[in-house]
């Protein structure tokens, strides 16, 4: 059953939310990153486009011969580590932000139009649903880049026409609930128009499950995005991605292995926090036999 | 019954034909085929030959229905890039592939099964918690930094494991590693769930209170009730392992399908691209087909739905 949602907001919420210590830590590493994607150009020490070909592949702190100006050192085109990984934050969240979004848009629409409709509506966006899951999103992307080749949009667009899939099917199911609750039914009954039921009864109804679903598709589309990086699917040099970082340093592993730690370690943080605050999420706001 | 599996049956018709369609349509949104076989700078002739060869001169729903009739029977047709049957060159990469796959999968029950069942037997415990945590890292490990993790502990720096190429068994060791982690949480997560299902049930309190020991009810009913969600929750991953298998075969060199596709996409070798898309869209409809066949069988709510 649905919980209302109303019971989740206000100071119950935050009660809950302080003595829950994944969900708090999740969350803060999470704020962390995110304001070091927004400072970027506050705290990253170099331009991180700025190639310097005297000063290659110096090493990192506690290797021999590292150089204190570049704390982190430099990449095969001598360009600052510290300052890459540091805008890498940047490109992972907005890559992840707007595909969430795009993706969001589409399946909170289909999920709501089929959920709230049923019958003829409902069969119609169901075989969509079912052609898209169909389709495997990896492959796909692929077949886009043969298209019309890679860059950043060609990511982003490719994956928010894609991840949408889990949002239509879950906003369905919990449409199809709130749908059948009295207070929807006196707006029916009241003659409000249809339009007005969604926007105003429903969709305010299905938001949290909606966040829950956002957040945890998140993770996939940063890992997708890095995995299509690696192979030079996705985001270009100069690009600082993490996955085309660690695409660059997977030429130099037999000399420099260093260089493939940290863009790695910094992707596996992002979307273990990603994922642990969604999941947090979706116990906190009591989705969990929803999502 | 029969209405049901009639309902099923079309859609699964209608999806296939929809994703084909989307599928041959690529080589149009491309812009000129003949162009991008020929070459850019290839004479108006060359461009107009390479057209007629390949039939690109025709109306575009004969061409489609042309080439999904011959997909359906195997023949995928030409790569642009090698000039050779793509059926061909796909039959050669398969074992590879399937190979690896079928290995990463047998990894990943080894460790989800036994560690699944124990999780559930004692919910909340020691086990379960590990459980959890390896599942979110598995979830959220991205698998070809895993993969270079693996090349420099075991490859360069003990030196125990050969690092590319598909010669021995040794090879396919720490490429089975990557892919197995990546198959790992989901089937840890339904191990856990569907054991503790049937921990909860009549029959199992029936078991026990017949006096059947708690290693005996775990495996001898717990398990058969895992079995199904397993099979088919292995057999719909199959497009995502085979995605994670392209990351895993390009870095370790393996020549199996992931290997092709990444070549066919660097090359944009459409004819390549196409069938592969093709193939394990057909195989994700007739599992799902099979698996929601199977359910209502067992499930005559389900029918009812439809």
């Amino acid at each position: 059953m649905a919980k209302p949602v109303q019971s989740n907001t206000g100071s119950g919420l935050l009660r809950r939310l302080a003595s829950n210590a994944p969900v708090l830590i999740s969350g803060s590493i999470l704020l962390a990153l995110v304001v070091i994607a927004v400072a970027a150009p506050l705290l990253a020490p170099y331009d991180p486009y700025a190639q310097d070909l005297s000063r290659r592949l110096l090493p990192p702190i506690g290797y021999a011969g590292h150089d204190p100006a570049h704390f982190l050192g430099t990449d095969g085109f001598g360009r600052d580590y510290l300052s890459r990984l540091i805008y890498g934050t940047r490109i992972s969240l907005l890559i992840g932000f707007s595909v969430v979004l795009i993706a969001g848009f589409i399946g909170t629409t289909i999920g709501l139009l089929a959920g709230y409709f049923g019958g003829k509506v409902d069969q119609v966006l169901m075989f969509v649903i079912n052609t898209r899951l169909a389709m495997p999103v990896f492959l796909a992307a692929m077949a886009v880049v043969v298209v019309f080749g890679a860059s950043l949009t060609a990511t982003v667009l490719t994956l928010g026409f894609f991840l949408w899939d889990r949002f239509a099917v879950v906003i369905r199911s919990t449409t199809q609930q709130v749908a059948a609750q009295d207070f929807v039914l006196a707006a029916r009954s009241a003659g409000f128009s249809n339009t007005r039921i969604l926007t105003r009864e429903i969709l305010p109804n299905v938001l949290s499950s909606v966040v829950v679903i956002a957040t945890l598709e998140m993770g996939s589309a940063i890992l997708l995005e890095a995995a299509l990086s690696f192979l030079g699917f996705g985001v270009q040099e100069p690009t600082p991605s993490w996955g085309l970082m660690l695409s660059q340093a997977r030429e130099q592993l037999f000399f420099d292995a260093w260089l493939i730690y940290l863009p790695g370690l910094a992707l596996l943080s992002l979307v273990l926090a990603v994922n642990i605050f969604g999941d947090g999420l979706r116990d906190l706001l009591g989705a969990r036999d929803r999502t | 019954m029969t209405s049901f599996i009639i309902k099923r049956l079309a859609s699964a018709v209608l999806t296939i034909l929809v994703v084909s369609a989307l599928t041959f349509s690529l080589a149009f949104l491309a812009g000129d085929p003949a162009i991008a076989i020929a070459g850019k700078d290839s004479s108006a002739a060359d461009i107009a030959r390479v057209r007629e060869y390949y039939g690109f001169d025709r109306p575009v729903v004969i061409q489609y229905g042309e080439w999904l009739a011959k997909a359906l029977t195997g023949d995928f047709g030409r790569s642009f890039h090698y000039q050779q049957s793509v059926a061909d060159m796909l039959a050669s990469r398969l074992p590879i592939t399937f190979g690896l796959g079928v290995a990463a999968i047998i990894f990943a029950l080894a460790i989800a099964v036994p560690l699944g069942v124990a999780a559930a037997a004692k919910p909340g415990g020691l086990i379960d918690r590990f459980a959890l945590g390896l599942s979110v890292l598995g979830q959220a490990m991205p698998t070809f930094w895993l993969a270079l993790l693996l090349v420099v502990l075991f490859g360069l720096t003990l030196r125990w494991l050969p690092i590319s190429g598909n010669a021995t068994w040794q090879h396919f060791v720490m490429p089975t590693i990557a892919l197995g982690t990546f198959a790992l949480p989901a089937l840890l997560r339904i191990t856990r769930a569907g054991t503790l299902d049937a921990l909860r049930s009549d029959y199992v309190r029936t078991a026990r209170a017949k006096g059947l020991g708690a290693g005996k009810v775990l495996f001898r009913h717990a398990l058969r009730n895992v079995m199904i969600p397993l099979v088919s929750i292995s057999a719909v991953q199959l497009g995502a392992l085979l995605a994670g298998s392209i990351v895993i075969e390009q870095i370790f060199a393996l020549q199996g399908i992931g290997a092709l596709s990444y070549d066919a996409t660097l090359r944009a070798d459409l004819p390549v691209v196409q069938a592969i898309t093709l193939i394990v869209a057909v195989f994700y409809v007739l599992l799902t087909l099979v698996a929601d066949i199977v359910n209502a069988i067992l499930d005559p709510r389900i029918r009812e739905s439809w």
